[in-house]
């Protein structure tokens, strides 16, 4: 399948060049027993741009984004990432294409036994070469708070913060290793509308500040519609449409429509 | 397709279960040896799960010195063989008692809080975070966990024996007036490296089948809280029954090397 | 960081104290099997150990001094014993050492025991063979026991009696232990006493090899035995006989006077039961006159069997019934 026949639409941010997509997936397949998960999705990301894929429950958003960084393996398909097919990666090798890919997991995903500095220094941990100093790795954490706005809360474990809290230092720590893809699964869940609503307008602006290309995974679709460049409607494990939130919109598919309610 | 032979459901559980967990234990010993190593994460450990356990076991320790010899003095008084107490105590203590105590309580402490502490990081995908920022979880969480049980439960063990001992020596001094310095020489006079070896050897084997079961239930926990709580649960349990097997052979195999 | 560092040295506290434990247990229980410092071995041969094992105790003077280091079956009757000690016993342990297995109290463990010897021999050295003695079981041990207990109470009978008679101041034995200067006699009773038993002896045994040639030598060589030189000699060997067991005779009265004088406990008599060597020299004299005495009775019994001695009997017995 030529991509120029899948999707040519420029980015977001203006830029006119037709770019290499920095995630390329083609007739991704996985599925768990009799369980057909994906079958046959086919996406792509462009530099700087905010991709939602939306879905119900059980349509395979979750096994997606766990298949785009690594952790479960695809049955077949192709799944590249910055030009690298990651089902062909040593471990090593995979490690290393990891620090380019942050994650913010659904819920939050904070190591409880840490404090919040330990938790942001613990993607430091084994990529010494991004930070050669002790006083520069402290520096970094501590930018990367405060961009969060959470600097007071440096020395303080997990347990003791709230959710929205929670979500912004994990926020943070997936911007540590300065990533050039970030893959949020369900950003805004658990969180009560206003809260979502702050961290949705955080992402926003971490994408304006760094330009990264940003995977949202999501079935709030306040949140898509404030947040996406573009968006990828997941049902039965296959993309079913695609186009911006306004396009999506006003398509008479049923099944679309169902997600607009 | 279809099994040829059916086994029963709770059999074939069983050795499903067996299968896996003989797998994690392979998957351990090769990740152990690959670097990186995480020395730091290792002595968390080692302080969390040995010392954090040390008051519990001392304590246990103690009691059971006194208990044994409160209960076994009168006995041995109507022999007339008070003398023998000291060596008596010592020996079940060094031999069965301060291994299969301290192993039973560790279960319990150290065996749950690693399901539960796996089982939750598990379900609220912190082990997933981990692999995703480069950290190879297995080898972070679960390697440096087995090691420190496996080196810190014999430590807990001469340490509880010696506080057992400790505890013994009360009751003896106290109603026999028995001096320090005999009460252990007593002890020391039937103590044979047959004793002391083969229960060593045995702590460490204790240490990490304490270390396994519990990072393996917490390490494949369901989803959900009350799969945590099931993690925690199942490795008590598990892993108690697994420390009486491993005494069972060990002291076979000590016979072997140590009747002649 | 701080915080790591803190609980660092606790572990290394707990660590290091277990590791000190375990160290002292091992170097305990190492030196009670020489497991450190320069060993040497000995070995002993028994018929039977009696369920001793490899590391059981080795003792010697009550002392552990080593342990067993293996037990090995020689031949059908014979069990080798190795046993391992501290080079620092080992000028102690003399060449004539014995080694005999027993058991620590009734149902202990099983020990072997090592009984110096004299103390001229010159101390083992590494590998020697020292002689054993094997256990006597406990059945033989009663048995002894009961016997021994039959003949003490035959002796305080006896004693009984001399004493209920010196009490009623019957006959000169009142006379006699009030006397100062019994204790010279006393003194040069013993000596003669040693010497009569010395010299009966002596006696015996000539006699004992004279007879076994007889015996020995039936046929031509007892032909020529009884040749009457051979007969004078005879006779006087028996004559000496008669005189020892005479000797004998006083000298047990004697004996019985001077016990009966002991247990009174008056006058020089009482300082005489506080001397150790005159006590010693007592017991000798007591176990020579057992042995020269049952040489006697035996010697006799086989002369009488003997055929060339049998028509001298018969005449001494006609001469006694004459009497």
């Amino acid at each position: 399948m030529e991509r120029s026949n899948y999707h040519t639409q420029p980015t977001a941010n203006g830029n006119q060049e037709v770019q290499s997509s920095v995630v390329y997936i083609r007739d991704l397949y996985k599925s768990f027993g009799n369980n057909h998960v994906l079958r046959g999705f086919n996406m792509d990301l462009f530099p700087g741009e905010n991709l939602v894929i939306i879905g119900k429950s059980g349509s395979g958003k979750s096994v997606l984004v766990k298949c785009l960084v690594g952790l479960i393996e695809p049955d077949s398909g192709i799944l590249k990432i910055l030009d690298q097919d990651i089902t062909q990666l040593a471990q090593k090798e995979m490690d290393e294409l990891r620090t380019e890919i942050g994650f913010l997991f659904q819920g939050s995903a904070l190591y409880d036994s840490m404090t919040v500095r330990e938790n942001l220094e613990f993607p430091l941990r084994r990529h010494p070469d991004k930070v050669p100093g002790s006083s520069e790795t402290d520096s970094l954490v501590e930018d990367a708070l405060e961009s969060v706005g959470l600097l007071h809360a440096i020395d303080l474990m997990p347990e003791e913060l709230s959710g929205g809290m929670k979500r912004r230092v994990a926020l943070a720590r997936a911007l540590m290793l300065d990533p050039k893809v970030i893959v949020y699964d369900e950003p805004t869940s658990g969180l009560d509308p206003i809260t979502a609503k702050e961290i949705i307008h955080l992402i926003m602006d971490i994408q304006n500040q760094r330009g990264t290309a940003s995977i949202i995974i999501t079935h709030d679709m306040d949140c898509a519609r404030v947040i996406a460049n573009r968006m990828i409607i997941l049902v039965d494990g296959v993309n079913y449409a695609e186009g911006t939130y306004q396009e999506l919109y006003k398509n008479p598919d049923q099944k679309v429509k169902a997600f607009f309610k | 397709m279809p099994s040829t032979i059916t086994l029963p459901k709770s059999l074939r559980t069983y050795l499903s279960e067996a299968g896996l967990i003989t797998r994690f234990a392979i998957r351990f010993g090769k990740e152990v040896f690959m670097p990186p190593y995480e020395l730091r994460e290792f002595l968390r450990q080692c302080y969390i799960l040995g010392y954090k356990s040390l008051p519990l076991v001392a304590v246990t320790g103690f009691i059971m010195g006194l208990v044994l010899t409160l209960q076994t003095r009168p006995t041995l008084m109507e022999f007339g063989a008070e003398a023998w107490m000291p060596s008596m105590v010592g020996i079940s203590i060094v031999r069965e008692i301060g291994p299969v105590i301290t192993a039973l309580i560790c279960a319990g402490k150290i065996g749950s809080s690693i399901g539960a502490e796996l089982g939750s990081m598990k379900v609220t995908e912190q082990i997933d975070a981990m692999e995703v920022s480069g950290t190879n979880p297995f080898r972070y969480l679960v390697v440096t966990k087995i090691m420190a049980t496996t080196i810190m439960i014999p430590i807990l063990v001469i340490l509880a024996d010696f506080i057992a001992l400790c505890g013994s020596f009360l009751v003896e001094y106290t109603k026999g007036a028995v001096s320090w310095q005999l009460y252990f020489s007593q002890v020391f006079a039937h103590l044979d490296f047959g004793d002391l070896m083969p229960s060593t050897a045995k702590s460490f084997f204790f240490g990490f089948a304490i270390g396994l079961i519990g990072c393996y239930k917490g390490y494949n926990s369901k989803k959900g809280t009350a799969g945590v709580g099931r993690a925690a649960n199942s490795a008590v349990v598990v892993s108690s029954m697994l420390l009486f097997i491993i005494d069972f052979v060990a002291v076979l195999i000590a016979d072997i090397f140590y009747e002649l | 960081m701080k915080r790591d560092t803190g609980d660092n040295i606790k572990l290394g506290f707990m660590v290091t104290l277990s590791l000190i434990l375990f160290v002292i247990a091992i170097y305990f229980i190492g030196t009670k099997q020489n497991l450190f410092g320069q060993n040497f071995y000995i070995t002993a041969i028994f018929n039977n150990v009696n369920g001793l094992q490899s590391g059981n105790n080795v003792r010697f003077a009550g002392i552990n001094v080593g342990t067993v280091d293996k037990i090995v079956i020689v031949s059908d009757s014979t069990v080798e014993v190795h046993m391992k000690m501290g080079e620092g016993v080992r000028s102690y342990i003399k060449k004539d050492a014995i080694a005999s297995i027993g058991s620590d109290g009734l149902v202990g463990n099983m020990l072997v025991n090592i009984s110096p010897g004299n103390g001229e021999q010159p101390a083992v050295e590494n590998q020697d063979r020292i002689a054993s003695f094997s256990r006597t079981d406990t059945d033989d041990i009663l048995n002894a026991l009961s016997s021994t207990n039959e003949n003490i109470a035959l002796l305080t009978r006896n004693l009984l009696t001399i004493t209920e008679k010196i009490n009623e101041g019957e006959g000169a034995i009142t006379a006699l232990l009030n006397d100062p200067g019994m204790s010279e006699n006393l003194k040069s009773t013993f000596s003669n006493i040693e010497e009569v038993t010395k010299s009966a002896l002596v006696a015996t045994n000539r006699l004992g090899n004279v007879a076994q040639d007889i015996e020995n030598g039936k046929g031509l060589l007892g032909f020529l035995l009884n040749d009457t030189t051979v007969e004078s000699e005879m006779k006087l060997v028996l004559a000496k006989i008669h005189e020892s067991g005479d000797n004998l005779q006083t000298a047990s009265v004697n004996l019985q006077q001077a016990t009966s004088a002991l247990n009174q406990g008056e006058g020089t008599l009482n300082a005489l039961l506080y001397d150790s060597s005159m006590s010693n020299d007592l017991k000798q004299s007591l176990a020579n006159i057992k042995v020269s005495s049952a040489l006697l009775t035996e010697n006799m019994e086989a002369m009488r069997e003997n055929f060339l001695f049998r028509k001298y009997f018969k005449e001494k017995n006609k001469e006694n019934d004459r009497e």
